[in-house]
């Protein structure tokens, strides 16, 4: 029952604003594509085009290669699971999730026998009778999720269904999508701004910014290596240092780190997952950054603490490193105002703003598990993982 | 995403909502003849206004002359046109207070009572209007009170559903927690009247008074049995115009004379809003930028 | 809660405030709103004084007078007699009016709320054209029904607009002044299809474009989505205005005098006339069917309520 998705360069606009411009995008059958944006990306947008909720300027969106164009939304054969459930309050529970049974004609008992198999997969058979508005959050968008499926849709479209449900809830919600998937195997888009949400259910993510998809990749693809700086603000990566590329090594006040093979020379923006970073036990190496050049050892950076924030069982730990004063000593105390990078400086290259120390350092955040006991101001060595850094050339 | 829906739907979408489809001709006629609907029997009446010779069975008039608007201008008219207006005027300043206050009390005082104030200030709507005036009658003229006095207390009675409802339904979606916001601000009880719940209630208190000034204002039945000929306003010269034929000159403009002055008001009231929700722009508002900006920070 | 609250504000800026004052102004003020007991019940009768008041002592003294001078007890002129002439003597006209009137009021409210449910239809359905619509309608809730009936005449009588421009047959119904009051309904379903349209684009407009876009996403077609959302959403809402739009036609006079009939009355027109007749005895036949017009009213609602209710129950 799943099916193909394909939406070739659709664009959309409001007036003399463009929302979406020409995004491409392909779903493979039984395939659980995110669409990952902030508030305003055109992503909800996209959804709706591809539902037939709304037109777009340009583009078609074709299922298993037709062209849905001409195609109303109540013939696409997909359902949408909306944020807010739009549960029938005239409608019980029951008669909610036979609701597109009933539309294709099917008598009321039938449906209702058949809804009762989707209000079982959602565990909520005992709620059958009840009308809509005794409901909690969860439980409606659970209904709205039966709702849906009852509908034997060939692509499931999920529009931030669980951004209103608390986190625990949300958990469970991703179990149940989990199992649904294992027993329908539909072809789902869902729209999130929520990059852990996106990474949980789907296969692939599709980044949207600004009505354009900057990436479409795997999970891993888009975290770690990330298309462009915004793709990795986008999915949180918070360490981006500008340098230039050349012979395969990303050179900047961090030292010549060596990168991704296929960098293109120029300047480049680096990108270090906070994930990737560890700390190393002090052992008392002497160069602020060693490449793993010497027998696949991990590359390691010398700073020193300026902050800790904690996330509660993890800890974000930024460390200043600079390239004048590796030590750090000198800004040890985290009433500092971080040094501000000078971009221009980092993008001509060479030796960085020799007179203003201040100016050439770089703070690195570290995602460390528990609490490490460190100290404002404390030396520290970090070392990088897989050798994960990847260079992206500057916007 | 939906913000940046704009309030009229973008040209090249189909619009789906109730999402009527046919083709855009057949619905375009469809609302053509909704407008026929309702403009229609207004129609007649413009024409009878600026019409000199109509004679039966030409389909417009003969010729044309402003000469029935001289009406207006007889000291008569002039009279029964302010007594109209203050008849609107003092059953509105006072029915939409007392609507307030009965809506306040009704939302204020618990279960049982609230609901009996409700039901006792839409009472008036079962009463027809006639009924009330009749039953009322003897008792005002035996307590000589005087036709104005007692016509404003019964259309009072009339308005006061209207009123009630409005406040009524501005208190269901008024947002409490604004005053506690303003308090935590600190601004002190009476602040918070004037600055937080008078704005709020202002669009509801226009409302009001412009529905019980309506009730004044075009009030027949109540003024013709209670102030028995004594009172003289507009629609009591258009009744006694209208109840016998070959005035149809005199009827239109004097129905034009009624109608036009609160379509007016109606219109100044209603159209600045429409115009600037219309002018909202789909693009990014600086609150939507700011919200952008802020999810970027955090990481989104 | 309170107390830190008025402590922050800075009262040493002005030293002749007194802070403990407005201590005290803020509580009552803060608790009225919340619904907690004492002194909110007594600020709550302390307002609803002045509205209920004047409401129930015009209608009480209204209904009260007229009863007694229906049995002849407040006679205009003369002696109290009780008499239950009023009544009984006229009981088969009388009959025959309220018939009259429930016929007007029956057909006015189902054109209305068909018509009136159409207009917000295609308003809520099609954006452009129908904020035109919507502003039109809005533009007819002012025109009193005296000048609706006076329009209505001049578009509908033998020789009305309508007349003059379609020229219609000899054989066409007269709508001014026939006995079936057609061009009566027609000035209540004009004005009262505005007033239903907007009660229902008031009540819907916010939930009606999201519940029909989950709706067609489901399979639903535009006509199966007018039948089994649009309809089902819109029925409290039109319950409520087509029970309004009976009562008020049931005992609206204006349009009925205008464009009525001589005979048969509908009750309003009744008992104006009594009510106005050089002959004082016909006062108390006014009087009851000015009650009986009343009693009708009251029915209707309650009919209309218990119906609403069990709806509701049933669902």
């Amino acid at each position: 029952m799943s099916s193909k998705l394909e939406a070739r360069s659709i664009s959309r606009s409001f007036g003399s604003t463009e929302v979406l411009h020409a995004v491409s995008l392909t779903v493979p059958p039984s395939e659980c594509v995110a669409l990952l944006g902030a508030s305003g990306s055109g992503k909800s947008t996209l959804l709706r085009i591809i539902a037939g909720l709304d037109a777009p300027s340009g583009g078609h969106v074709l299922v298993d290669g037709e062209d849905l164009a001409m195609v109303p939304v109540e013939r696409r054969g997909m359902a949408l699971v909306f944020q807010k459930a739009l549960l029938f309050p005239h409608l019980n529970v029951i008669d909610n999730v036979a609701f597109a049974a009933r539309m294709a004609g099917t008598r009321r008992k039938e449906a209702r026998a058949e809804a009762m198999d989707y209000l079982e997969l959602v565990h909520l058979a005992d709620y059958a009778r009840r009308p809509v508005g005794s409901l909690s959050g969860g439980q409606e968008q659970r209904v709205a999720l039966a709702r849906a499926l009852a509908r034997n849709p060939r692509i499931l479209l999920l529009d931030e269904p669980f951004a209103s449900l608390d986190v625990q809830l949300r958990h469970t919600m991703y179990d149940l999508i989990g199992d649904i998937r294992a027993q329908l195997a539909p072809t789902i888009v869902v729209v999130t701004h929520d990059r852990q949400e996106a990474s949980i259910l789907a296969d692939t993510i599709a980044v949207l910014d600004d009505g354009r998809i900057l990436q479409h990749g795997t999970v891993h693809q888009v975290h770690y290596q990330p298309a462009t700086r915004t793709v990795n603000e986008l999915l949180g990566g918070l360490n981006t240092v500008p340098g230039m590329v050349s012979d395969g090594h990303h050179h900047s006040v961090l030292g010549s780190l060596p990168v991704q093979t296929g960098a293109t020379d120029g300047p480049s923006d680096l990108m270090i997952r906070q994930e990737a970073l560890t700390l190393v036990p002090a052992r008392g190496p002497t160069s602020r950054l060693t490449s793993g050049s010497a027998g696949g050892e991990p590359p390691t950076i010398k700073g020193c603490v300026s902050g800790l924030t904690s996330l509660g069982a993890r800890t974000l730990v930024r460390v200043l490193v600079s390239s004048e004063n590796p030590t750090g000593t000198r800004h040890g105390s985290s009433a500092d105002p971080p040094p501000e990078v000078s971009e221009r400086s980092l993008i001509a290259g060479g030796p960085l703003n020799l007179g203003n120390t201040e100016a050439s350092g770089v703070t690195l955040t570290v995602d460390v598990p528990g609490h490490p006991p460190l100290l404002s101001g404390q030396v520290i060595t970090l070392s990088l993982q897989d050798q994960r850094a990847w260079a992206v050339p500057t916007e | 995403m939906t913000a940046l829906r704009p309030g009229g739907r973008p040209s090249p979408s189909m619009p789906v909502g109730i999402g009527v489809r046919g083709r855009p001709v057949l619905r375009t006629a469809f609302g053509v003849l909704l407008v026929f609907w309702i403009l229609v029997p207004l129609v007649p009446l413009v024409l009878w206004s600026v019409a000199g010779l109509w004679q039966v069975p030409a389909v417009l008039p003969g010729t044309y002359s402003l000469d029935a608007f001289a009406v207006l201008a007889v000291p008569g008219t002039l009279a029964a046109a302010l007594s109209s207006l203050l008849l609107g005027g003092t059953v509105a300043v006072i029915a939409t207070p007392l609507g307030l206050m009965g809506a306040l009390a009704a939302q204020a005082l618990p279960g049982r009572c609230g609901r009996a104030v409700d039901l006792i200030l839409l009472l008036p709507l079962a009463v027809p209007p006639f009924a009330l005036v009749m039953g009322a009658n003897i008792t005002l003229l035996r307590l000589h009170v005087p036709a104005f006095a007692g016509v404003v207390l019964l259309l009072v009675v009339v308005a006061l559903p209207y009123t009630t409802f409005m406040f009524r339904s501005a208190l269901a979606t008024y947002e409490q927690r604004f005053e506690d916001v303003a308090l935590t601000l600190g601004a002190d009880p009476r602040q918070v009247l004037r600055h937080v719940r008078a704005p709020l209630l202002s669009a509801a208190t226009v409302r009001a008074f412009f529905l019980a000034f309506l009730v004044g204002w075009g009030d027949y039945i109540t003024t013709l049995l209670v102030g028995g000929g004594q009172l003289t306003t507009l629609p009591m010269l258009l009744g006694s115009a209208a109840a016998s034929t070959g005035n149809e000159q005199l009827v239109a403009v004097l129905s034009l004379a009624v109608i036009i002055p609160p379509v007016l008001i109606l219109a100044a009231v209603a159209l600045p809003a429409t115009i600037r929700t219309r002018a909202r722009k789909p693009a990014r508002t600086p609150a939507g930028t700011w919200v952008r900006a802020l999810t970027r920070k955090a990481g989104l | 809660m309170n107390i830190p609250i008025t402590g922050s504000r800075p009262h040493q800026a002005d030293p002749h405030s007194p802070a403990p004052s407005s201590r005290q102004d803020l509580t009552p003020d803060r608790y009225a709103a919340r619904g907690a007991p004492g002194a909110v019940t007594l600020r709550g009768v302390v307002l609803a004084v002045p509205a209920v008041v004047p409401v129930a002592l015009v209608i009480g003294v209204s209904v009260v007078g007229a009863l007694a001078q229906s049995l002849g007890l407040m006679p205009f002129i003369g002696e109290p007699v009780l008499s239950t002439d009023a009544w009984a003597g006229s009981a088969g006209d009388l009959g025959r009016s309220v018939l009259v009137s429930a016929y007007i009021a029956v057909a006015s409210t189902v054109a209305s709320v068909i018509v009136g449910f159409v207009i917000a239809l295609y308003v809520l359905a099609t954006p452009r054209m129908g904020r035109i619509i919507a502003g039109l309608s809005a533009a007819t809730i002012p025109i009193p029904h005296l000048i609706g009936a006076g329009a209505i005449g001049l578009l509908l009588s033998d020789s009305g607009f309508l007349d003059r421009t379609l020229g219609l047959p000899p054989a066409f119904p007269t709508l001014v002044g026939g006995s079936w009051f057609g061009a009566v309904i027609f000035e209540y379903a004009w004005k009262e299809s505005a007033f239903v349209a907007l009660v229902l684009i008031g009540s819907m407009s916010r939930s009606v474009s999201g519940m029909c876009d989950a709706a067609a996403t489901l399979g639903a077609t535009a006509w199966q989505r007018i039948i089994h959302v649009v309809l089902p959403l819109s029925r409290p809402a039109l319950a409520v205005s087509a029970l309004i739009v009976f009562v008020y036609t049931f005992g609206s006079y204006e349009a009925a005098w205008l464009l009525g009939p001589t005979s048969p009355e509908p009750v309003s027109v009744r008992a104006v006339r009594l009510f106005g007749s050089v002959d004082l005895a016909a006062r108390p036949e006014a009087m009851a069917t000015a009650l009986v017009s009343l009693g009708a009213g009251i029915v209707a609602i309650l009919a209309g309520l218990a119906m609403m209710r069990r709806s509701r129950g049933l669902r």
